[in-house]
């Protein structure tokens, strides 16, 4: 069990997080938001890779503000930030070696299976021995998230886990994350509405630092119940709408002449609950 | 976790390409260099030590670039969440960089120094610290390169580290006391007094740690690394101050006639004292080496004993002691004497030697040193058209091809030029009698007519059975 409290962060003169308070449970919870929103600010501080300015975080009973208990929550969770990095000169076997260690795998033959497990969760075992600036950007993001596995985390940290895979890529990490969920804590910031409609228990829209909304899927579809429109022609007013694939007009909130109701979906709702905070 | 890092580190130290290479180049490189010179243990360790200044080179920049690796490529962020922090990292650093540093450096020291005594017959004097500087300089290069790299974010700061040194290494090699204070003092020669080598050996350990205990501190200041550093930086002024105040060696005066006097007294016992030679009588001939430089007589005795088996028995039973002796040493007394060099390898240090011998024989030998002379700046003693030239000529045919008066090396600092000056007559003629049979009995039986100064080549000719080939006119101002 997670606990935020009050916690806020400013960087100069923007307030990244203000007064944020969340419990993050068993599951997959996943932070939607525009950019900006704080999303990964909350997620650093979760890593333990940013102090806070106030408020406290406790994660399984440890307090990341004092150096012994922020060292043992750092065994317990795996972190794959925004924008990951990787040696470009080792292989993606040492490299994740490399990272093994530093998470205090400490014993040869267990750690060097561990690497082996979560290079094949990743689908990378036959790059294993290949330089990592061999590798195309997704294997990257790939061997990125294969790091953030390593000794099976109770607290997984992803922000945007899926960028620059493919569909096929897309489908297999959800496969993965949802298998985690089931046993762990998993926290992920995603553009993707997609994957946290497809994925996630649990989410929470975020914008200026605070918790805009905090729900299942459905809740947050379910936001925009009543206000999805399907009309043949353009609506006049300026509100939000798009023309689907079908030729025909999906409308948020007045419904346009000669319109009938849709079934909304997790993107309407998120564009709701952003368009009403607006 | 250090000592998995450590392993870790060490296994990628060992496997980069600039650590191997630079150990695989440095023996050979400097083996290529001194390929022409016997082995001599005064030299080859101060010499590698120089050349192995390349491996720590390559050692300070691949320590810098593996220390400063967490802030690159967009690590810094995925390396913050883990529970292994930068100081364990720069820990494991500073055990596995000098380790595979030193042990770099010990396997091209020990294989450039195996190679080279299993080349020849060693002379010289080994001084163990020496090789062991050099395993101390890499070592230094280790730390210090972690230290860079973690106090400095710029890939570039380690190549500049080691420019820097580089310069001041090699570029200003010979003033100043305080190149001691330099990881590596290349330059030396064997009649120079004993190096500072110990001093510089625990100045060079104490620095090395001194920058391992910068590297930590750059995490926190915490007891252990900061008493180490300063520990290291009291075992490092005193010994850097007592290899630095170690005078360099005296220079001759010019002008002046030399004496034993100007040598430097730091080695005038050694090489002038009761107990300077080992001698050693050899077929007739008395050959003197300095203490450990015995080995090479067998070696000079090849350049000499040619040109002595020439000779008639009545000179050759008065045949000088060949001694050993520093080119730079040129003192009023010291004819009578063949000189060996300082060092031997070399086709004209055997030729030289022949040379000296022959001249000898010939009567031609304080002639040549006289006016060789560099202080004297003489004229040049012109023995064309003189029967003994071609005589000597052919002596040194025994041993080396006869040919025009050229400077010959004497050791990678020196040149000699003799003092002699002879024409391609003389030199054809002595070919000529090289190709002749019973050569060596009609010079033998004619020595006495030969040698003097006053018989002309075209007087000689008859006695030698050589029919007039060249022309070969007597100098303006023949020296006799």
């Amino acid at each position: 069990m997670i606990q935020i409290k009050q916690l806020t962060k400013t960087y100069a003169t923007k307030r990244a997080l203000d007064g944020l308070d969340l419990t993050l449970g068993t599951g997959v919870t996943g932070l939607l938001g525009p950019n900006g929103a704080g999303k990964t600010t909350l997620l650093r501080c979760l890593a333990t890779t940013l102090a806070p300015d106030r408020g406290t975080v406790d994660a399984f009973g440890l307090n990341p503000a004092d150096r012994v208990q922020r060292t043992a929550l750092r065994r317990r969770l795996g972190y794959l930030p925004q924008n990951p990095g990787s040696y470009p000169h080792f292989t993606a076997f040492d490299l994740v070696d490399y990272v093994a260690i530093l998470k205090e795998l400490t014993d040869r033959g267990h750690r060097h299976a561990e690497v082996r497990r979560v290079l094949a969760e990743v689908n990378l075992t036959d790059q294993a021995k290949t330089k990592v600036r061999k590798l195309s950007g997704g294997m990257r993001q790939r061997l990125a998230l294969a790091q953030a596995l390593l000794g099976e985390p109770d607290l997984l940290i992803l922000d945007e886990p899926t960028v620059g895979l493919d569909p096929e890529q897309r489908m297999m990490f959800r496969a993965l994350v949802s298998r985690l969920g089931q046993s762990r804590t998993v926290v992920l910031s995603t553009h993707q509405i997609e994957d946290v409609a497809a994925l996630c228990e649990r989410v929470v829209v975020m914008r200026d630092g605070r918790a805009l909304f905090d729900g299942t899927p459905g809740r947050l579809a379910a936001v925009a119940d009543g206000r999805v429109w399907l009309s043949d022609a353009p609506p006049a007013t300026t509100q939000l709408f798009w023309r689907t694939a079908d030729g025909r007009y999906r409308t948020l909130g007045t419904p346009p002449p000669a319109a009938e109701a849709a079934a909304p979906g997790v993107e309407d709702g998120y564009l709701m609950l952003l368009g009403e905070a607006a | 976790m250090t000592r998995r890092l450590f392993l870790f580190e060490a296994r990628r130290l060992v496997r980069h390409p600039l650590v191997w290479g630079a150990t695989v180049l440095v023996p050979a490189l400097q083996t290529s260099l001194s390929g022409d010179q016997q082995p001599d243990l005064t030299m080859d360790p101060v010499n590698a030590t120089g050349l192995a200044t390349c491996l720590a080179a390559a050692v300070l920049v691949v320590a810098s670039l593996a220390a400063s690796r967490d802030g690159r490529h967009g690590m810094p962020e995925s390396l913050a969440g883990l529970p292994g922090r930068a100081e364990h990292r720069t820990r494991a650093l500073l055990l596995a960089t000098p380790l595979v540093a030193g042990l770099a450096a010990a396997v091209a020291m020990g294989g450039y120094l195996a190679i080279r005594l299993l080349s020849g017959p060693a002379g010289g004097r080994l001084d163990v610290w020496e090789p062991l500087t050099a395993v101390a300089a890499a070592v230094l290069a280790a730390t210090l390169g972690v230290a860079v790299g973690r106090w400095s974010p710029w890939l570039i700061a380690g190549p500049l580290v080691v420019a820097v040194l580089g310069f001041l290494i090699y570029m200003n090699p010979t003033n100043g006391q305080a190149r001691w204070l330099l990881p590596v003092m290349q330059v030396h020669q064997p009649d120079w007094p004993d190096r500072p080598s110990a001093a510089h050996l625990v100045y060079v350990l104490a620095v090395a740690a001194f920058f391992g205990g910068i590297a930590l501190l750059r995490h926190r200041v915490r007891p252990l690394p900061a008493a180490a550093a300063v520990a290291a930086l009291a075992a490092a002024v005193p010994s850097g101050a007592t290899a630095a105040s170690t005078r360099p060696p005296t220079e001759f005066p010019t002008n002046v006639e030399l004496t034993v006097g100007h040598v430097d007294s730091r080695v005038r016992e050694r090489y002038f004292g009761p107990h300077a030679y080992r001698c050693t009588e050899r077929q007739g001939l008395t050959y003197c080496a300095f203490r450990g430089y015995e080995p090479w007589i067998p070696l000079w005795e090849q350049a000499v004993r040619p040109v002595v088996a020439a000779l008639p028995a009545a000179r050759r039973a008065r045949a000088p002691q060949v001694r050993q002796m520093s080119p730079n040493w040129s003192f009023a007394d010291d004819s009578g004497v063949i000189r060996a060099s300082m060092s031997w390898g070399h086709l004209d240090q055997r030729r030289m030697l022949a040379e000296d011998v022959a001249f000898w024989g010939a009567g031609l030998y304080d002639s040549a040193a006289r006016h060789f002379s560099p202080s004297r700046r003489a004229a040049l003693c012109d023995v064309r058209g003189q029967a003994r030239t071609v005589v000597a000529l052919w002596l040194i045919g025994q041993v080396s091809p006869p040919e025009a008066r050229r400077q010959l090396h004497v050791d990678r600092n020196l040149g000699r030029l003799s003092g002699l000056d002879w024409g391609q007559a003389e030199i054809g003629y002595a070919k000529l009698l090289l190709a002749s049979p019973g050569a060596r009995e009609k010079v033998q039986a004619n020595w006495g007519t030969l040698v003097k100064s006053t018989t002309t080549i075209d007087q000689a000719l008859p006695l030698l059975g050589l029919e007039r080939t060249f022309n070969a006119p007597t100098g303006a101002t023949p020296c006799l």
